[in-house]
């Protein structure tokens, strides 16, 4: 039983040895990888102390009892129970208090205690003690090379790791059960220790092997033909990210090394090998951020990447084998000693036997594969770049965004925005100074400039790359940069915020797992914004009141904590909203995530943010709105991949009616602001004349020229072939507003469909003295006076037009026309 | 068990080429293909499953049952309209990419359908198909004014561009007494 227990507390010491995101502000959205090793690799240390210590409890017993208590640990740890992180934080230190005490009690117990064979003399070693650190460390390098390939098919949670460490745990019990006894069986009668460097060289084979598997599973078509195989279970990538799938995968690649691992554990009776085993796989760990280190210029092309520390892994293993060779010289006279060697010899030398070309996984689940502009290997992970709409791309960690796609840009900007809007103006006036944690872009050095920022510096784990992927992301567009401010190391921010360096600290989030909600301590008059991406999970954390909430309409929510500011939680007109965010729910458990799809698990996510919301704000003033908002994501559904955003969002009555109620409480603060906007975005996108007849036009009424609703409204007018109404509508905003180029456009329109060329021709050309460049308004323009019979004006312009691109066939017609073309008074809708 | 969404897209590309594909159709082109049009509220939808001949798999098919008026003759009836794609239950089915949209076809819309009688739209399912997918169908509304406007799709639609109902109707009606003769 202490055996068990003893496996037990490992393994789940071993399994919660993670640095998660957010542990301290600077480290939000991607750990430090080298804090990260740093940690594990004393964790490993402590259990190769724990070892030495373990007193009787392991001495002269099968370990079989302590290598399932490891799996039971490492599968309880990942895998099971509700406990939120701040409870997983909170709980899991006990566990190596536990540890420590459980060896305490085993030193005090009499010898041979228990069942079995008394305590084993440690006089003999069979296995010199650097033989076994360098297999270790061999199989912490291999096994962690596969880990972070194989991290990047999973759906980017802890709970994946959690789920590939279980696969990896398996495979030891059984190896260890399998074939721990026979090792120990073929080392006692010989005692060299050879049994023990044959594992160890079947183990840097298995390494070779996992290395093979993780290629054939890398690709889409290979992923795939894989998880055909298991028919049983049903499955195909496109639920990645669930428990099967998980399984499966991390059964595949971890099982031979896993095999030889497990063999090991269970056959090595000594104490102090074990602890060597353990040393030298902290060793291991720590050398892994050099290993991928790129030096002093990133090279995406050829640098060193994950596979290669399987490679790695294979020459530590051989390096054992060769020190043991010299240590047992006399054995190379027999045959099995001489294979043993050369064994050694060749996996010492596989980083130069064996080719490794970089691994890039990609996901394989998407509608259309991904398209891609460069993958490379870091410490942090792998970042792929890629094209997501013309002119702007997407950078990934791991196939975790650590910018925004086209669909996510909209949030991306709220995000900043608000976090600025709670400077005082004073400081946007004269310029502020900011620190961004995170990956700047085109767009977000656009919205900071904007907002008044002066000065950006940037930082974030992944720094050492920031330069070469703002170069990337920036390259047609070198003067959108920060005129000042630059990319600096954690320590120097650290440092800057300390000093007072900054007016704002903004964090943003990557994709995936919430990061954990530090209180950063600032200097005074420093305000720090931190958000979280409210398709994580979010509604089992305890966060501090109130939260910033800001939306891209009806598509996403992001919360945001605030540190330096105090938040009025009424709603402010045209102020970000600060909401109370309630107490934390019991929702869906951890476990319980494992098998739900990706898309609904965001899908949910966002619903139980909502819900919590709703019930911490049910008595003031931003009740409507956040009813309006949970009974909206409730109601929200997969969609088919084909339509556009307006087509993917479901509206409910029930959520108009609270949006509807939300505007009589006062003048919209900025989030109302933007659920309207979105609303009036969507149901114009889904053309519901009828919605909108019902719901924007009492809205535009109660808080007029809201330009959003307007637009929408003059939309709806010229779909009922109603286009003077539109003319009136659109007259209106264009003079509140004359820089409202959409305004101008449906105004444009409006004419046209009205049979008023002469007065199109002249919204046109207004629009054309302030977009010169635009194509599409040139042609209206020309098109606009060929329907008022100005053919001395048009004709310049077509031919202009028509050099440009002379496949236009409309406009040759045009150019020398006979009448005045027949217009078409309805409403088309690709216009 | 079907597979779910990656095998079912692959079903797509098989679909595709299936018969009912969408084409560039004017008015008169619509009107002379097809069997009929009507222009009703939809009722119901069901999807429905056929295995493939070679077993490989299953197609999935919805059904739309419309009751209103002929587009082309007046005459009262209540007609099912069917097109590939749509799911059986979560786990179940196919998103085709020229299906009409969900918003098209809830239930309680009125719409006017293009439908040609097809003995077999794949797997053997026969029904009245929806004529080129989403191309053949075309939601309504009533303006504040109190007309029934048809939403047009755009160039190359059979409706290109928004028109009231009665001006639809008429030019269909003549289109389809022209092609009697």
């Amino acid at each position: 039983m202490n055996r068990l227990l003893l496996g037990a507390l490992l393994g789940a010491f071993l399994a919660g040895l993670r640095l998660a995101p957010g542990a301290e502000l600077l480290q939000w959205p991607v750990v430090e990888a080298e804090q990260a090793y740093r940690m594990r690799a004393g964790g490993l240390l402590l259990v190769a102390g724990a070892l030495l210590c373990a007193g009787r409890i392991l001495d002269g017993h099968s370990r079989s009892a302590w290598l399932v208590g490891i799996f039971v640990g490492v599968t309880l740890e990942s895998l099971a129970g509700n406990l939120g992180p701040e409870d997983h934080s909170a709980a899991w230190p006990l566990v190596p208090v536990a540890l420590v005490l459980l060896v305490m009690f085993s030193r005090r117990r009499p010898d041979g205690d228990g069942k079995g064979k008394p305590a084993t003399a440690q006089a003999t070693h069979l296995l010199p003690a650097v033989t076994a650190a360098l297999i270790g460390m061999g199989f912490a390098l291999g096994l962690e090379g596969t880990a972070r390939v194989l991290r990047r098919l999973g759906g980017g949670l802890p709970l994946d790791d959690g789920v590939f460490a279980s696969a990896l745990a398996l495979s030891v019990v059984v190896g260890g059960l399998s074939f721990g006894g026979l090792l120990a069986q073929r080392e006692g009668k010989t005692r060299e220790g050879r049994a023990h460097m044959a594992a160890g060289l079947v183990g840097a084979l298995a390494l070779l092997g996992s290395l093979i598997a993780l290629r054939g599973v890398s690709t889409p078509r290979g992923l795939r033909s894989y998880l055909a195989r298991f028919s049983f279970f049903d499955l195909d990538a496109s639920l990645f990210g669930q428990l099967p799938y998980d399984f499966l995968l991390g059964s595949l690649v971890f099982v031979l090394p896993g095999f030889a691992l497990g063999a090991l554990l269970h056959g090595t009776h000594l104490r102090s090998t074990l602890a060597s085993l353990f040393l030298g796989a902290a060793a291991g760990l720590m050398a892994i951020p050099r290993l991928l280190d790129h030096g002093a210029e990133l090279d995406v092309v050829s640098g060193p990447h994950s596979a290669e520390l399987i490679r790695w892994g294979m020459c530590a293993i051989g390096l054992g084998g060769l020190f043991w060779c010299l240590k047992k010289r006399e054995l190379l006279r027999a045959p099995s000693g001489l294979a043993l060697g050369l064994g050694s010899l060749a996996a010492t030398l596989s980083p130069v036997l064996i080719p490794v070309q970089q691994l890039r996984v990609l996901p394989a689940w998407e509608r259309f594969p991904r398209p891609f502009a460069e993958v490379f290997d870091t410490p942090q992970g792998q970042f792929s770049i890629h094209p997501s709409a013309p002119g702007i791309d997407r950078v990934a960690l791991d196939n975790l965004d650590l910018t925004p796609d086209r669909e996510r840009g909209g949030i991306d900007a709220r995000r900043l925005k608000a976090a600025t809007a709670l400077l005082d103006s004073e400081r946007r006036m004269v310029g502020a100074r900011a620190l961004l944690i995170g990956q700047l872009t085109p767009g977000r050095a656009l919205v900071l400039e904007s907002e008044g920022i002066v000065h950006l510096d940037r930082t974030g784990a992944w720094w050492r790359s920031m330069e070469w992927l703002e170069q990337r992301l920036f390259r047609d567009r070198s003067d959108m940069l920060p005129n000042a401010g630059g990319i600096l190391d954690p320590e120097s921010a650290r440092a800057g915020i300390a000093a007072g360096n900054y007016d704002l600290v903004i964090a943003l989030p990557q994709s995936g797992a919430a990061p954990m909600a530090p209180d950063p301590d600032l200097p005074g008059g420093t305000l720090a914004v931190a958000w979280f991406d409210g398709e994580a999970t979010l509604s089992r954390r305890s966060l501090p009141e109130p939260v910033l909430v800001v939306s891209d309409g009806l598509s996403h929510l992001s919360l945001g904590l605030v540190w330096g500011a105090d938040l009025s939680e009424l709603p402010q007109p045209g102020r970000p909203a600060a909401l109370r965010a309630g107490a934390p729910r019991t929702g869906t458990g951890r476990n319980e995530w494992m098998f739900v799809r990706p898309d609904d698990r965001r899908r949910r996510c966002q619903v139980e943010l909502a819900e919590r919301l709703r019930d911490a704000n049910a008595a003031n003033d931003f009740r409507f709105l956040t009813r309006g908002l949970a009974e909206h994501f409730t109601v929200q559904e997969r969609s088919s991949p084909w339509g556009d955003r307006a087509e993917k969002t479901e509206v409910s009555k029930e959520a108009l009616a609270s949006f509807t109620e939300a505007l009589t409480v006062g003048e919209p603060d900025a989030l109302t602001r933007e659920v309207w906007d979105g609303l009036a975005a969507v149901l114009a996108g889904k053309r519901d004349i009828e919605a909108i007849d019902t719901w924007l036009r009492p809205a535009a009424e109660i808080w007029p020229l809201w330009p959003a609703l307007e637009r929408a409204i003059a939309l709806a007018d010229l779909e009922s072939l109603d286009p003077q109404a539109a003319i009136t509508r659109m007259q209106a905003l264009v003079l509140h507003d004359p820089n409202d180029f959409e305004a101008v456009r449906l105004l444009g329109k409006a004419h046209e469909q009205a049979g008023q060329p002469e007065q199109a021709a002249e919204v046109w050309q207004t629009l054309l003295d302030r977009q010169p460049e635009s194509r599409r308004t040139r042609r209206k323009l020309a098109l606009a006076w060929v329907a008022a019979g100005e053919f001395d004006l048009a004709r310049p312009l077509l031919r202009d037009l028509l050099k440009e691109n002379p496949e236009d066939r409309e406009l040759w017609g045009l150019l020398n026309p006979t009448g005045t073309p027949e217009s078409d008074e309805g409403f088309d809708p690709s216009d | 068990m079907t597979s779910v969404l990656a095998t079912a897209l692959s079903l797509v590309l098989g679909s595709a080429l299936c018969w009912a594909s969408i084409e560039k159709l004017t008015l008169p082109q619509m009107v002379q293909r097809i069997d009929n049009a009507i222009y009703g509220e939809i009722l119901a939808k069901r999807v429905e499953a056929v295995a493939l001949p070679d077993g490989s798999g299953e197609m999935f098919f919805t059904t739309l049952t419309i009751k209103g008026n002929s587009v082309l003759n007046n005459a009262a009836s209540t007609v099912e309209v069917s097109y590939p794609g749509g799911f059986l239950d979560e786990e179940h089915g196919v998103f085709n990419s020229e299906e009409p949209s969900a918003d098209d076809v809830r239930i309680g819309n009125r719409v006017v359908a293009f439908y040609k009688w097809s003995p077999d739209m794949g797997g053997g399912f026969a029904s009245n198909a929806l004529y080129a997918s989403h191309g053949g169908l075309f939601r309504t509304f009533v303006s504040r004014k109190g007309e029934t406007i048809v939403q047009g799709r755009g160039p190359g639609y059979a409706v290109a561009t928004n028109q009231v109902l009665s001006g639809l109707e008429k030019q269909a009606q003549e289109l389809y007494a022209k092609r009697k003769r």
